[in-house]
């Protein structure tokens, strides 16, 4: 390790560069928040805060944006980690598997989009295979049935991401674990959720974690889908301040934004409590 | 425990494994074609001709439940017409391609000047603030681009840069994930290499340039790739960052094409899709293990 | 004592000179059209000391005549006739009456009129003379179509040491502009060179041999490195109109730079010129310029403006009809004007120019319309627009209000008092909580209408007219039933595309009146419903062929002619419920409708104009005193139509020199009755009655609204006046998207109710997000 004054050199461009794009406009934001936009622009301490979160819509923004969270997250975490413990078993051709897993990732979503309007088409492929199990035909991109294929289209960018991450995570898990589990006559659920959950604990968190935040910025997708004002079922917070912005409302974007940002932080560091106080269990 | 002798015979773990593979063959296969199909169907619709895609699109957003949209597999012509339009005759696209191109490559450089440097920085030296510092970084990273979007246009703005290229490129060059990533790789590598450098004689710099840099060079081209993957896809930054529509990367302009010209925005989408396809062919290994590293310790 | 007399006889100079310097802002000829005794300027010479003006009367056929005026004098005297019969030598009757243009030489000055014949007016000594002399050799300012010629206009014509120099311009075929640079022999009119295509602009005497111009460098045109057009330049010319030094350019930041006039004074040794609504100029030729003195409107390019010095203090500016003598005082310009955006020069803006020549007043050509660049232009530093007039249905002005944009005026002056007296609609969306934040000027409604001689013609009254929109749907759909065995000449629709107008209207009423009961607009109703499916089912195609070829009817001007060909008479047509709609209208009256039964009847205004004021605005009492005066100069229409309390009638101008010119044409058609022959007698007695039933007729036309008419817009139009702010409809960000469903509704892509969906979805999340 170097103490030297020096690291000031290294420091300084990048930390330059943070203050003035992040740091500063943080700060900032919250001022924003705590004025009124008039000419005068006097400060108004938490109005805006209660204003805009009494407001309808900004309540459907955020209950929507934490509800598409959740459709979101759990279902990603949960097949990749499968998919993972499929890809661990070495199985024929797995390089291949894991590249066609991930490189939805890299694709735009924008020019994806035009296939998944195709695919979710009323007369489309998708219903073709709902029909062929046995149900009835959905129209997708109406209603609330829209956010099936914005969820679909998150899991499919986002899969391939986790997955490698956690095949990774797996890999480092000694085998003689599961050998000693199998003799011990212990089942698939109970081998993973006693061995390889609390083994790849940091894992598993920083999956959840991107995973959910990666669901927050799901408005790209539901963006280019349904415009600026889509149908109640995908509105977002983020079409909310997004609104607000071309508006030039700054005080009710940054007083949502803020207040978003808190949940998100304390959501964050709920789970990393919930991660150390396991880890901690565990050692 | 070691158990006694089990009463039934076990078949043994290995076994058992074998067996499961045919199902996880299967299913992964399924999974796969599932993956790969809409980057496939995009590439193949493009080079189907106009007549076909337009009565192809012209199927969309019907009600009648008797009918079904055609599964197209291969054209009954194929045409190169729609990449010519795209290429030659609407110099637009091109225009816009090289934008994209242009902050792509601008972000990368910049990227490459700053972040090592600071990563290096945040975990070689022991200063004060160091953690303070880095769990700040954590945060930003966490949150949404709207969060600072209000604020963002006034910092720009402020600085006279709002509707210049720089506005787009100057936020990502500092982008606090990927400083976070070559942060926890350079964690990660064993002290003693930049012992040995020291011994060696070097100051900070050299070992920097001359131990650090080589060491890194898996995740930094991991970063590179995916940052150029992030710019390439970038859709907000542009939107509210650029008023000119000229200086639009081609991720934003994408959505204005109209669905009457679809064949031409097929061929678009899959000329945009190609570098990032290539690229990830190029740099396979190297993004699988960027990825991987992007781990909390 | 001696101390005494000289202060007294000091302070009084200085009252004087004060005097006088006021006296140095005046308006020289600017009167309206509504003046029967209006003047307007012909032409304008400016020589050190005198400016010389050929003017004539504005109404009637006048003969011109030549005035003079200097400082210190109350208005130009007249000098001389300027009618041929007045000019001396030559018995040329082809010579043309026209002065078109002046120019000076020294003391002299000359006229000219649109084809180059140049007759010298005054001559040396200061007196009028009106010598015909010669015509130039116009071959190089104009184009010979064969039978007619196109002279150039000139932009520039004066004179220098014996040569007359004509900077003049034409429009080619293709529809260029192309300036042309003659020179020729001021004694002889023999054309002594001629420079086609110049890059100069304007030109104006300098000295030593040389020239003041204004040039394009490479003509019209656009930069090629900043999309921005070519910047205009002053520069010093040589006499055949190149560029020797360029003093300095003119960057323009809309994009429109237009110089106007030209000149300079030696006396002070500043160039001067007219850029936009200022009077610039040069101290020295170098540097930057400098602004001398705000001209009461923005000047353009053109054939007929002018700028000249006298005595080196006094700008005098020709702008078409109007000349105005504004004092150059720098010191006095740099404190700066009181600066409005959204005014035109309009009539009201006129009489507070007329009352106010002093106050420095700076109208930008720049528009404004949505809150960023209003609020950046309102706190933009020294050049802050003060005064903003706005749109009431088309600019944020509620979200200004809101956000302190909007100064409240009702501590100024009598403003809030008038504005108690503003028609209740109006009045309620001006002053709120007390506080007037919006001025309104004008407004012009808009509603269905019929001709009255149709009506008559079908035997009906207006009590048969329908009430409301549904009965008006019923009216329609049962005109040809009704009346198209009877009365095959009279037609339902006089235009086409009558559909989309009563739809816009249909809409427009029906969000004033969602916002009038419930402050937020749906259109998930059952009234919504009831109107717009009534209006899908009516059947127009026998009346608007618009209903039967759509689009494509525009692009084929036959059938477009067809319809008007038929020459039906019309039933319903699209008018205007202004005061003036509702005078002595013999032809066409409103139709005012409300939306059904039981619903009062609500005339929405979208298009409301008004003023709104800087809060920050350091100009505070010149715009009360501009607001005052601009809203006692309304013009009738918009005085009645927006307050309540003037109801005096409205005469007729011309009433009194209509009546004189027919009474005299009646004595004289009795005169040569008298003295007739009996085979003419038949023909003077056709032409008398026709006069004196003409007589008749102009005693209706008495007054433009007389007491009748005003108690009847009072009672029918007056309590139902509602102005449409501005909505989501019309806020430009999803405006886009409401226009293209409209559009998708009208060309029967999707359904009414799918319409109502899509709408209503976007129209509640904007309205809930928080207008």
């Amino acid at each position: 390790m170097f103490r030297k004054k020096t690291v000031i050199f290294y420091l300084l461009p990048g930390l330059l560069g943070l203050l003035a794009f992040y740091l500063v406009p943080f700060a900032w934001g919250i001022w924003f928040s705590l004025t009124d936009g008039s000419i005068n622009n006097r400060f108004v301490g938490f109005d805006n805060y209660l204003r805009v979160w009494q407001n309808e819509v900004f309540q459907l923004g955020l209950k929507n944006t934490i509800e598409l969270s959740l459709l979101c997250a759990p279902p990603i975490f949960a097949l990749s980690f499968w998919l993972a413990g499929l890809l661990r078993k070495r199985v024929a051709g797995d390089t291949f598997f894991r590249n066609a897993l991930l490189m939805p990732y890299l694709m735009p979503s924008s020019a994806m989009l035009i296939i998944w309007l195709i695919l979710f088409d009323y007369g489309g492929v998708v219903n073709r295979l709902v029909v062929a199990l046995g149900f009835e035909r959905v129209f997708w991109l109406e209603g609330s049935a829209l956010r099936a294929p914005i969820v679909l289209l998150y899991i499919w960018k986002n899969l391939g991401f986790s997955v490698v991450i956690f095949t990774a995570a797996l890999q480092s898990v000694p085998e003689s674990l599961y050998e000693y589990a199998a003799l011990e006559g212990a089942g698939w659920l109970k081998r993973e959720w006693f061995i390889t959950l609390p083994q790849i604990l940091p894992t598993a968190f920083l999956v959840l974690v991107l995973a959910v935040v990666n669901a927050f910025k799901i408005f790209r997708e539901v963006y280019f889908i349904g415009g600026s004002y889509p149908d109640e079922s995908i509105y977002t917070l983020q079409h909310y301040m997004n609104n607000k912005f071309a508006r030039l409302d700054y005080q009710d974007v940054t007083t949502a934004a803020y207040s978003f940002a808190v949940i998100v932080i304390v959501l964050f560091l709920l789970m990393y409590r919930t991660k150390s106080v396991r880890q901690g269990n565990e050692a | 425990m070691l158990a006694t002798q089990p009463a039934k015979p076990r078949r043994s773990l290995r076994s058992r494994i074998r067996k499961a593979r045919p199902l996880a063959f299967t299913l992964l296969c399924v999974i796969a074609v599932a993956m790969l199909l809409p980057i496939v169907a995009t590439f193949l619709y493009s080079f189907f001709p106009k007549s076909e895609i337009a009565a192809y699109m012209k199927q969309r957003g019907s009600y009648d439940a008797a009918r079904w949209m055609d599964v197209l597999l291969s054209p009954v012509q194929v045409s190169l017409r729609q990449y010519y339009a795209i290429l030659i005759e609407e110099p637009l696209y091109l225009k816009l391609f090289v934008n994209s191109a242009f902050y792509a490559a601008a972000i990368l450089v910049g990227q490459l000047l700053v972040l090592p440097l600071t990563a290096y920085a945040l975990s070689r030296f022991r200063f004060f603030g160091r953690d303070a510092l880095f769990f700040v970084v954590l945060a930003l990273m966490l949150l949404p681009f709207q969060v600072t979007m209000a604020p963002s246009v006034m910092t720009l703005r402020a600085l006279n840069l709002m509707n210049t290229q720089w506005a787009v490129i100057l936020p990502m060059v500092f982008s606090p994930f990927y400083l976070f990533l070559l942060r926890q790789f350079m964690l990660g590598i064993p002290g003693e290499i930049i012992e040995a450098g020291q011994m060696d004689g070097a100051g900070s710099l050299r070992c920097f340039l001359h131990v650090m840099m080589p060491v890194c060079r898996p995740i930094l081209c991991a970063a590179a790739a995916l940052s150029f993957a992030d710019s390439w896809n970038m859709v907000e930054q542009p939107l509210v960052y650029l008023t000119d529509s000229s200086m639009q990367p081609l991720s934003v302009m994408f959505n204005q094409i109209s669905t009457d010209a679809a064949e031409v925005a097929f061929a678009g989408a899959a000329l945009y899709l190609a570098p990032m396809l290539l690229i990830y062919l190029y740099f396979q290994d190297d993004i699988l293990l960027g990825v991987q590293l992007s781990e909390l310790k | 004592m001696l101390k005494r007399i000289l202060s007294l006889v000091l302070g009084l100079t200085l009252l004087m000179g004060a005097a006088l310097a006021e006296g140095n802002n005046v308006n020289l000829v600017a009167s309206s059209y509504d003046d029967p005794d209006g003047v307007r300027t012909l032409a304008m010479a400016v020589t050190g000391e005198w400016v010389y003006l050929a003017l004539d009367h504005m109404m009637g056929s006048s003969e011109p005549w030549l005035a003079r005026w200097q400082p210190g004098m109350d208005a130009p005297e007249k000098m001389a006739d300027l009618s041929s019969a007045a000019a001396s030598d030559s018995q040329d009757e082809t010579w043309p009456q026209d002065i078109r243009y002046m120019f000076a030489d020294g003391a002299q000055v000359y006229g000219m009129s649109y084809t180059g014949h140049v007759t010298r007016l005054v001559n040396q000594e200061g007196e009028a003379v009106l010598e015909r002399l010669y015509q130039l050799d116009m071959s190089g300012l104009m184009v010979d179509y064969g039978d007619y010629s196109d002279y150039a206009s000139m932009s520039s014509l004066f004179a220098q040491e014996g040569k007359l120099y004509a900077l003049g311009y034409l429009y080619t075929q293709e529809g260029k502009q192309k300036h042309m640079l003659n020179t020729f022999d001021l004694a002889t009119g023999e054309s002594l060179a001629c420079v086609e295509d110049t890059e100069l602009r304007l030109i104006a005497p300098y000295q030593d041999g040389q020239i003041l111009g204004i040039v394009l460098p490479g003509g019209e045109g656009y930069d090629e490195s900043t999309g921005k057009p070519t910047p205009y330049g002053l520069s010093v010319c040589s006499l055949d109109g190149v560029e020797t030094q360029r003093l300095y350019t003119f960057e323009d930041s809309s994009g429109y730079a237009s110089v106007a006039a030209l000149c300079y004074d030696a006396v002070s040794q500043t160039g001067y010129c007219l850029y936009q609504a200022e009077l610039i100029g040069l101290p020295g030729l170098t540097g930057q310029p400098v602004t001398y003195a705000y001209l009461p409107t923005s000047v353009y390019y053109g054939n007929s403006v002018g700028l000249g010095v006298l005595q080196g203090t006094v700008g005098v500016i020709q702008n078409y009809d109007c000349v105005y003598v504004r004092q150059l005082d720098a010191q006095a310009a740099s404190q700066g004007a009181l600066t409005i955006a959204g005014e035109y020069g309009s009539d009201a803006h006129s009489a507070v120019i007329q009352a106010h020549p002093e106050m420095p007043i700076l109208l930008t050509s720049d528009y404004f319309a949505d809150l960023e660049s209003i609020t950046t232009a309102m706190v933009s530093g020294d050049d802050a627009v003060d005064l903003m007039r706005l749109s009431y249905s088309y600019a944020p002005v509620d979200r200004l209000i809101q956000k302190g944009y909007a100064a409240d005026l009702s501590g100024l002056g009598d403003l809030m008092e008038r504005a108690q007296h503003l028609v209740p609609g109006i009045r309620d969306a001006c002053i709120r909580d007390g506080k007037l934040y919006f001025l309104p000027v004008s407004c012009y409604p808009s509603a269905l209408g019929y001709r009255v001689e149709a009506l008559e013609a079908l035997g009906l009254t207006e009590d048969d007219l329908p009430k409301t929109f549904v009965e008006l749907f019923d009216f329609c759909a049962n005109f040809s039933y009704d009346y198209g065995a009877e009365h095959p000449e009279v037609a339902l629709l006089s235009d086409i595309g009558f559909r989309d107008q009563l739809m816009n209207m249909m809409m427009d009423q029906y969000i004033a009146y969602q916002l009038k009961t419930t402050g937020s607009i749906s259109f998930d109703t059952e009234l919504f419903r009831k109107l717009m499916s009534a209006l899908e089912a009516l059947d127009l195609s026998e009346w608007d062929p618009y209903e039967i070829y759509g689009d494509d009817l525009w692009s084929d001007a036959d059938k477009v002619n067809e319809f008007y060909e038929e020459n039906r008479l019309g039933l319903l047509v699209y008018t205007g419920v202004s005061p003036s709609d509702f005078s002595n209208n013999r032809y066409i009256k409103p139709l005012l409708l409300s939306l059904d039964e039981g619903i009062e009847r609500i005339i929405p205004i979208s298009g409301m104009e008004g003023f709104v004021l800087n809060p920050r605005s350091t100009h505070m009492s010149q715009a009360e005193e501009y607001l005052s005066v601009y809203l006692e100069n309304l013009p009738w229409d918009a005085s009645i139509l927006l307050f309540e309390d003037t109801n005096d009638p409205v005469p007729n101008p011309y009433y009194e020199s209509n009546l004189a010119s027919v009474q005299q044409t009646i004595d004289e058609l009795q005169q040569q009755l008298e003295a007739a022959a009996p085979e003419n007698r038949a023909e003077l007695e056709d032409s008398l009655k026709y006069m004196q039933e003409y007589l008749k007729e102009i005693e209706d036309y008495r007054y433009f609204m007389d007491e009748e008419d005003i108690a009847r817009f009072r009672e029918e139009v007056t309590p139902y006046l509602y102005p449409l702010p501005q909505t989501p409809l019309t806020n430009s960000e999803e405006s886009l998207n409401f226009s293209q469903l409209m559009q998708q509704y009208k060309q029967h892509a999707i359904d009414l109710e799918t319409y109502i969906q899509e709408v209503e979805r976007r129209l509640r999340l904007i309205q809930l997000e928080g207008m």
